[in-house]
């Protein structure tokens, strides 16, 4: 996940690579009107401008190319503010919903939104480089590195963990179902217990072995909700929490009222 | 065009869901609940209803034929309803008494038969819940869009 502050210097120094092309085009453009001859005892402008009026047609042809191209890596990153504004957003709505459990630390109930990535070169094998759900925002200033990944394939049956089972589904998904509540997983939890929250949450029993062996703690409790954007699914949003009972399914329909901002932030990004 | 009518929000049915004789439960997603609702008659003296969900204008998949004088139409990719056309005229003329009763109780029978056309077209009953919902959130603002709708 990209922090906000990297997401704004990215966006700067693309914007002044940008600047730079647009003024080489101006000046290198520019420079065909002049006559190196009229500068006699300057030898380096003769020379300087001898040599941009034999490159000009390069950088004219070539620099509005590069104009398009950084203007699309800017895009492709996202406007920053649009950015800071689902921060924001995903911040209120976190405490719109674990707002009564203020006593706990912020890390302990987290909200996260995931983008739907058609391709993602570089993940494990060559044949899955493709539809990943990948870590996009997550509510305060804490957890924010190393979030895993989740495969969501054209092949449904495939799709990884909470998230995935969610960008399958029309609606709320919440985990644990009502009445029951998923294991708590430690070092000394039975075997069965960590194969029952393997299959309840959707991951695999060694991935869940690994979170215990590098100490971190697993979640309680789940609600995930399939993101849209002009009715296409864009990505999804989760809620976790390490308190088992502590999403309140009522306050989950707040959402609407975030949806209804959230859309035009995510068409920018 | 005619503005948008923001519609109440309105708390979507709960309760467990029979599917192939497994339980699930179900929470309306806030994307099937439309926000908002207008209705305006088209150049073609039909009555058009559209509706707004919150996650922008989805583009409308092939339009749906229900019954002589209805047509909806869907979104290509989720299959939400998008609008609702009913040719009035041609309903109107098949109501008994058409001419004592008020416009806009008139307009409500035949949006009535035109939402009994769409329910029926649903089969599954998670389909039918996301309707059922969806006509909830629309009884919010029915008066208005009525008198909208009779204003055209």
């Amino acid at each position: 996940m990209l922090a906000l502050t990297r997401r704004r210097r990215v966006d700067w120094c693309l914007g002044k690579i940008q600047l730079a092309i647009a003024s080489a085009i101006v000046v290198f453009g520019a420079s065909l009107k002049a006559d190196p001859a009229q500068f006699p005892s300057w030898p380096v402008v003769q020379s300087l401008l001898t040599w941009m009026q034999r490159t000009a047609w390069l950088v004219v042809v070539l620099g509005p190319i590069s104009v398009a191209v950084v203007q699309w890596g800017r895009r492709k990153f996202g406007t920053p503010w649009a950015w800071e504004a689902i921060q924001k957003l995903i911040d209120e709505f976190r405490n719109d919903v674990f707002g009564d459990q203020s006593d706990d630390p912020l890390d302990h109930h987290r909200v996260t939104l995931f983008k739907h990535h058609k391709s993602a070169v570089g993940f494990r094998h060559p044949r899955q480089w493709s539809n990943w759900l990948i870590a996009v925002a997550r509510s305060d200033h804490l957890t924010k590195l190393r979030i895993r990944r989740f495969r969501a394939p054209d092949d449904g049956e495939r799709c990884e963990g909470v998230v995935g089972r969610a960008y399958r589904c029309h609606g709320w998904v919440i985990i644990p179902k009502p009445g029951v509540t998923l294991p708590i997983i430690d070092q000394n939890s039975p075997e069965t217990d960590r194969q029952s929250y393997a299959n309840q949450t959707g991951v695999s029993v060694e991935w869940v072995n690994q979170q215990v062996q590098r100490g971190r703690p697993l979640a309680a409790s789940y609600a995930a909700l399939a993101v849209l954007l002009k009715g296409e699914p864009w990505g999804v949003l989760v809620l976790d929490s390490r308190k088992s009972g502590s999403i309140d399914v009522e306050k989950l329909r707040r959402f609407s009222a975030f949806g209804k901002l959230l859309t035009p932030l995510l068409e920018r990004v | 065009m005619a503005e948008w009518l923001r519609l109440k929000e309105v708390p979507p049915n709960p309760g467990p869901v029979l599917v192939n004789g497994v339980v699930f439960d179900v929470i309306v997603s806030p994307y099937d609940i439309p926000e908002a609702v207008r209705g305006f008659k088209t150049p073609n003296e039909r009555f058009r209803i559209e509706f707004r969900y919150i996650d922008g204008n989805e583009p409308s998949g092939p339009e749906r034929s229900l019954g002589e004088h209805v047509v909806a139409f869907e979104g290509r990719h989720t299959g939400r309803l998008l609008a609702l056309e009913a040719d009035v005229v041609a309903m109107g003329a098949q109501t008994v008494g058409v001419s004592i009763t008020p416009v806009q109780e008139r307009l409500r029978q035949q949006l009535d038969s035109a939402w009994n056309a769409v329910a029926a077209a649903h089969r599954s009953s998670a389909e039918k819940s996301v309707f059922e919902n969806a006509r909830k959130a629309l009884r919010t603002r029915e008066t208005d869009l009525l008198n909208q709708l009779a204003g055209t």
